[in-house]
C-alpha cells in the first residue's frame, strides 16, 4: 500500500473501520513511513481533543419549555393518518414499499376534499402573520410546523403552492 | 362515534405521555449535539426545540423497537441542514479589529477569563478554540464529526443519521478532522 492510499484510510483506520486485511496493511505501513506515522498522530490527536470537549448543559427549564410549546402543536389529521399507515407498512411491508406506500397515499390525502372545511374564522384568530413569516414559510416543504417567534403554530395550504406570492395560511387545528 | 373519538384521545393522550418522557430523558443530549452544530446557546436551544417538534409531528411513524436517539439524530441532522440553508451568511471578523460604531470606532469587549485555576482556563480555551474551528467546517463534514468523535457513533449510524452511504461518511470525516487539525494544529503546536 502507498502512502497517498495510507493517508486516505487514514481515519477509518483510527476508527477501526476498515477490513482486517486493511488494518493490517496499513500498520505495517506507518511501521516503515515516519511521513504517515506523524499524520496518523496528528489526526488522532484532534479525534482525541474533540472526544474530550465538555458537555454543553442546557439552561434547567429547557425541557419544560418544548414541552410546553408542544401543548399548542397540532397534528392534523392527514399526517396522523400518514403516520399510522407508514408504521403499519413497516411492520408488514420492506422499506421501500413503505416509503412508496406514504408518499402515495400522501398525495391522496392532500388531494382529497378532507382539508377543504377549513375555518377560515379560526384561521384570523390564530394565525398572524408578518410578511418576514411569509418569505420562511415559501422556503418550508408543505404541512411543515412553523415556529416563527411566538406566533402561533400555522401550515401553509398545501393548494397554494411556494411560488406563489398571496400564499394562503391555514391553523392546523382547522383541519380537526 | 363518540366511543371512536374517546378511544383515540386515550391514544393521543398515551402517545403525548411517551414522546414528553422522551424529551425529558434525551434533550440534554440532543442540546449537547445541538450547540457543537450551532456553535452558540441561543441556536442551539432553537435547534433541539425544533427536532422534538419535528419528532413530535412525526412520533407515529417512530418505531419503538430503534433506539429514539438515533431517530433524533437524523431529524437534527435535517433541522440543523435547513436552517444553515436558511441562514444568511456570517461575516468573519477579527476579535481584535476594531469595531465601527455611531460615536466612532470601539473594541470589542471580550469576557476576561483569567481569574480561576489555570487548568480550567485551558480547558475552556481549548474548548472554544476547537469550537471555532468546528464552525468553519462545512455542515456535512461538522455533522460527521461531531457524531464520529463526540457522540461515539459508528460509520453506519452515521451514515443514517445523515441519510447517506458509508463510503461518503468515511470521506466527509477524513477531511473534516484533517480541516480541523490543520486550524488548531498552530494552537496545539504553542500549547506543547
Amino acid at each position: 500500500m502507498n502512502c497517498r492510499r495510507v493517508l486516505n484510510l487514514i481515519s477509518a483506520y483510527i476508527d477501526g473501520e476498515l477490513a482486517g486485511a486493511e488494518m493490517l496493511e496499513i500498520r505495517r505501513h506507518l511501521s516503515d513511513c515516519p511521513e504517515c506515522t506523524e499524520e496518523y498522530e496528528s489526526i488522532k490527536a484532534t479525534k482525541l481533543a474533540l472526544s474530550r470537549l465538555a458537555t454543553v448543559v442546557p439552561r434547567p427549564d429547557l425541557a419544560e419549555s418544548i414541552i410546553r410549546t408542544l401543548d399548542v402543536v397540532r397534528v392534523p389529521i392527514y399526517q396522523q393518518v400518514i403516520n399510522s399507515i407508514v408504521k403499519l407498512a413497516h411492520s408488514k411491508l420492506s422499506p421501500v414499499a413503505a416509503a412508496l406506500a406514504a408518499s402515495g397515499l400522501a398525495l391522496v390525502l392532500l388531494s382529497a376534499s378532507g382539508i377543504e372545511n377549513i375555518d377560515t374564522e379560526a384561521v384570523h384568530k390564530v394565525a398572524t402573520v408578518t410578511n418576514q413569516d411569509l418569505g420562511f414559510i415559501r422556503q418550508l416543504n408543505t404541512g411543515s410546523v412553523l415556529l416563527p417567534g411566538d406566533s402561533p403554530i400555522v401550515v401553509a395550504d398545501p393548494r397554494a403552492g411556494f411560488e406563489n406570492p398571496d400564499l394562503k395560511l391555514v391553523s392546523l387545528s382547522s383541519t380537526r | 362515534m363518540e366511543f371512536a373519538e374517546a378511544i383515540s384521545e386515550v391514544a393521543q393522550n398515551e402517545e403525548r405521555r411517551d414522546f414528553d418522557a422522551l424529551v425529558e430523558r434525551y434533550h440534554k443530549q440532543a442540546y449537547n449535539i445541538a450547540y457543537r452544530m450551532a456553535g452558540n446557546h441561543a441556536d442551539a436551544e432553537d435547534l433541539t426545540q425544533e427536532a422534538f417538534i419535528r419528532a413530535f409531528r412525526f412520533f407515529g411513524q417512530y418505531r419503538r423497537e430503534l433506539p429514539f436517539d438515533s431517530w433524533l439524530y437524523k431529524i437534527m441532522s435535517n433541522v440543523f441542514i435547513d436552517k444553515m440553508r436558511r441562514k444568511p451568511k456570517a461575516k468573519i471578523r477579527s476579535l481584535d479589529q476594531p469595531i465601527t460604531t455611531e460615536d466612532g470606532e470601539a473594541q470589542l469587549d471580550i469576557p476576561d477569563t483569567s481569574a480561576g485555576p489555570e487548568e480550567k482556563i485551558l480547558s475552556k480555551e481549548m474548548d472554544n478554540r476547537i469550537q471555532a474551528a468546528l464552525n468553519t467546517l462545512p455542515e456535512a463534514f461538522r455533522l460527521a464529526v461531531i457524531y464520529a468523535d463526540i457522540e461515539g457513533l459508528s460509520y453506519e449510524e452515521i451514515a443514517e443519521a445523515t441519510n447517506t452511504n458509508i463510503g461518503t461518511v468515511r470521506s466527509r470525516l477524513h477531511r473534516g478532522r484533517r480541516l480541523l487539525r490543520n486550524k488548531l494544529k498552530s494552537y496545539t503546536d504553542l500549547m506543547g
